[in-house]
């Protein structure tokens, strides 16, 4: 269940020291929030890392949210400042690439080939899955929050705007602006791709 | 463009982009650039692996302890939690196996266990076992509500933690009915609870009796208490459709066994059907003819583990035979159509069941899956009922054997049997073999590349010689890595017959070869 249909009477019975109420909650939303999480910091330690300090935060600080309707909004920004913090104790300034561990399955293809999936293609793919890692981190924070929380997620412009606590036009600019960049590197990529999956 | 992306438009300027990007080359390149990036930040955002479940519950500990828990019910905290630790660690200590195959059995028998347990429930409910184990009572015996609503209660807590553990496997009972089931079981027996000391008539107490006619031990029963529009435990238990379901769900079961090579589970599997053999001939309302056939049905089974098909086949057959209509029977039908088939190979056979199985049963007992299996095989069968078979016997032999064995048998389909429906197959696979395999010599690729040349010219069928000159071009470029004769080779495929598929395809071969800077010289 994603994060937006938790009822607002669970979070309520939360709120009440509910144990159950927790359970349910915590539950529901376990799986969205890693996701979120991962695609935010794109590693998976850093990951489980951030993500059980979001749920320490959200466990105690439940009781201080007034309106129990916006409680996913309320958790959304919770995980953006908590991996800005992260980032910042970390004082890294790019991302870690994904591990070396991507298992090379042929159904992981971003174009999708009915052809098994060779060597050479095993290794282009990875290295294009470094490279958008690499790109995306390249990106300023505002700029690359629109756009993962655009494209990615499928939030409205008005939603993003309320995550990131900016005007509309300023979520346009930025996702335009985050979009231009990306093209511009990933481009090429792109182009090389579609014509090894045609091969 | 930017604004199509930002979803921002309304329907008519939609459509009119869209209108546009089919006209628009530029317009329509740009477009699908723009939405391979989005799919390829999606594709990257998505986690290789979700954290373990003991991630997962470990984080909720420790966030649960900043949190000031509201006193709950005991009942709901200390007894209940304190009674299910032990089959808490013990479920756990099952799913930590790391074996898909052994994952499936476990996921059957924790569902299984909970049938167990609403059967347990119903019987226990009812007096079936009561009646034995009091038998000696005389004369009027109120039987002990208080005791078995304890004895209930425990039973229902058990299972609603095994069907919660159950929770999320392939079958089609979902575990949540039988929590529901059993909730219904706990909350009946602790209102009969709460009504027994106070009850003035025991036949008003649903408390059933058991009184001697003289001689002889009897005892009545009330019926279950049943709500309206729902049915009862014991209705669920005996319903011969939801018993017909699991055990279809263990059939399903053994098959993707054996697909996936996990066969060495089948007698595991065995044991929980005769398990629930015994147990639903006990409720006594069941099909006698299903549960007497399950034996030799297994033996069947056992045989295919042991590899001896024609063993299975006559066991599959007797099962056939005995029971003709019943479910059982059209199971074993379409496992000895499956056997002659896969391994024995006598196509005939094979024909002869599938039909059968179209024709003899009702369609209810073919699920989706199968009646797929079903009537693509037919189809294949009648296809290729000419020369005997032939051709097909050499194709699944090309599929079995290795590279080099396989290319002189593929071959042999497309020189003796060039009617056959399979030359097109043949030639795509053996094309597929001489590019996939990284052992095959070159020597042995330009052999195939001129088998291919010859027999274009034995071929009048355009499609045929089209795929021929396809092929030709692929395993230059794919095999041999001379993107030149590729290149060539594509442009004579355009040239047999430019409308069709094929022509298509070659074309934007010859496409991406001209964006990687080949060119015709």
């Amino acid at each position: 269940m994603p994060i937006y249909e938790i009822e607002p009477h669970i979070i309520e019975r939360c709120q009440a020291g509910d144990h159950a109420a927790f359970e349910q909650m915590y539950d529901s939303m376990k799986d969205d929030l890693f996701r979120w999480i991962f695609s935010l910091l794109r590693n998976h330690d850093e990951a489980e890392d951030v993500f059980q300090e979001c749920a320490i935060r959200i466990f105690r600080h439940i009781g201080t949210l007034n309106d129990t309707s916006r409680f996913h909004h309320w958790v959304y920004r919770l995980v953006v400042n908590q991996c800005n913090t992260h980032r910042a104790r970390r004082n890294r300034q790019r991302y870690t690439p994904l591990e070396e561990s991507i298992e090379v399955k042929p159904e992981d293809y971003v174009f999708r080939s009915s052809a098994p999936e060779n060597p050479r293609r095993a290794l282009m793919r990875k290295e294009m899955m470094e490279s958008i890692n690499r790109h995306i981190a390249s990106l300023p924070s505002k700029q690359r929050l629109a756009v993962l929380l655009f494209d990615v997620e499928g939030l409205s412009i008005k939603e993003v705007a309320e995550e990131l606590g900016c005007s509309e036009g300023a979520v346009k600019f930025n996702i335009h602006e985050g979009r231009k960049k990306l093209k511009a590197v990933l481009g090429p990529l792109v182009t090389n791709l579609r014509d090894t999956v045609e091969e | 463009m930017e604004e199509y992306f930002d979803r921002s438009l309304s329907g008519e300027e939609e459509a009119a982009i869209e209108e546009h990007l089919c006209k628009c080359r530029v317009c329509k390149t740009a477009y699908e650039d723009m939405e391979a990036i989005i799919t390829m930040l999606r594709h990257s955002s998505t986690p290789e692996k979700m954290p373990s479940r003991e991630f997962y519950q470990g984080v909720f500990n420790l966030a649960a302890q900043d949190v000031e828990f509201s006193p709950v019910p005991e009942e709901d905290q200390a007894s209940l939690k304190g009674r299910l630790a032990p089959l808490e660690r013990f479920l756990n200590q099952l799913w930590s196996g790391r074996s898909p195959g052994m994952r499936i059995v476990r996921a059957a028998a924790l569902l299984l266990f909970g049938f167990l347990i609403a059967t347990i429930s119903w019987i226990t409910r009812t007096g079936v076992v009561g009646s034995m184990t009091r038998s000696g009572s005389a004369e009027i015996t109120q039987g002990a509500a208080s005791t078995r609503a304890s004895e209930e209660d425990l039973v229902s807590e058990i299972a609603k933690g095994t069907t919660m553990e159950a929770d999320g496997t392939m079958f089609p009972w979902s575990s949540r009915d039988m929590v529901s089931v059993i909730d219904k079981s706990h909350k009946s027996a602790l209102e009969k609870a709460e009504k027994s000391p106070s009850g003035k008539n025991g036949q008003e107490t649903e408390i059933p009796y058991y009184f001697t006619d003289g001689e002889n031990l009897v005892y009545t029963v009330p019926p279950p208490p049943t709500r309206q529009g729902e049915e009862s435990p014991e209705m669920l238990v005996a319903n011969k459709e939801r018993q017909t379901e699991v055990m279809d769900s263990i059939q399903r079961l053994k098959m993707n066994l054996y697909l996936s090579g996990e066969s060495r589970f089948i007698p595991e599997i065995h044991k929980i059907e005769t398990f629930i053999a015994d147990i639903a001939e006990a409720t006594d309302r069941t099909d006698k003819t299903y549960f007497n056939n399950l034996k030799i049905f297994q033996e069947a089974e056992q045989c295919l583990v042991d590899k001896k098909y024609t063993c299975a086949v006559q066991n599959y057959s007797t099962v056939a035979n005995y029971a003709p209509g019943s479910l059982m029977s059209f199971l074993a039908q379409f496992q000895t159509a499956n056997v002659n088939y896969e391994q024995i190979r006598d196509y005939p056979a094979a024909l002869g069941h599938y039909q059968k199985c179209l024709e003899q049963y009702p369609g209810h007992y073919i699920s989706d899956e199968k009646r797929g299996i079903i009537l693509s095989r037919i189809d294949i069968l009648t296809k290729n009922s000419m020369d005997n078979w032939r051709p097909l016997q050499l194709y699944h032999k090309a599929a079995e054997s290795s590279t080099n064995a396989a290319i002189t048998l593929l071959k042999e389909i497309i020189t003796r049997y060039p009617a056959s429906t399979l030359v097109k197959d043949a030639i795509e696979t053996l094309a597929h073999r001489v590019i996939s395999d990284e052992d095959v010599e070159a020597a042995t690729a330009e052999d195939v590349i001129g088998f291919f040349q010859q027999s274009r010219e034995r071929f009048q069928a355009k499609d045929i010689r089209q795929l021929l000159q396809y092929q030709t071009a692929d395993i230059f470029q794919l095999r041999l890595m001379n993107c030149q004769q590729a290149l060539l080779e594509f442009s004579r495929v355009m040239d047999i017959d430019p409308q069709s598929e094929l022509a298509t395809k070659a074309r934007t071969k010859i496409r991406a070869l001209y964006r990687r800077g080949i060119t015709f010289r």
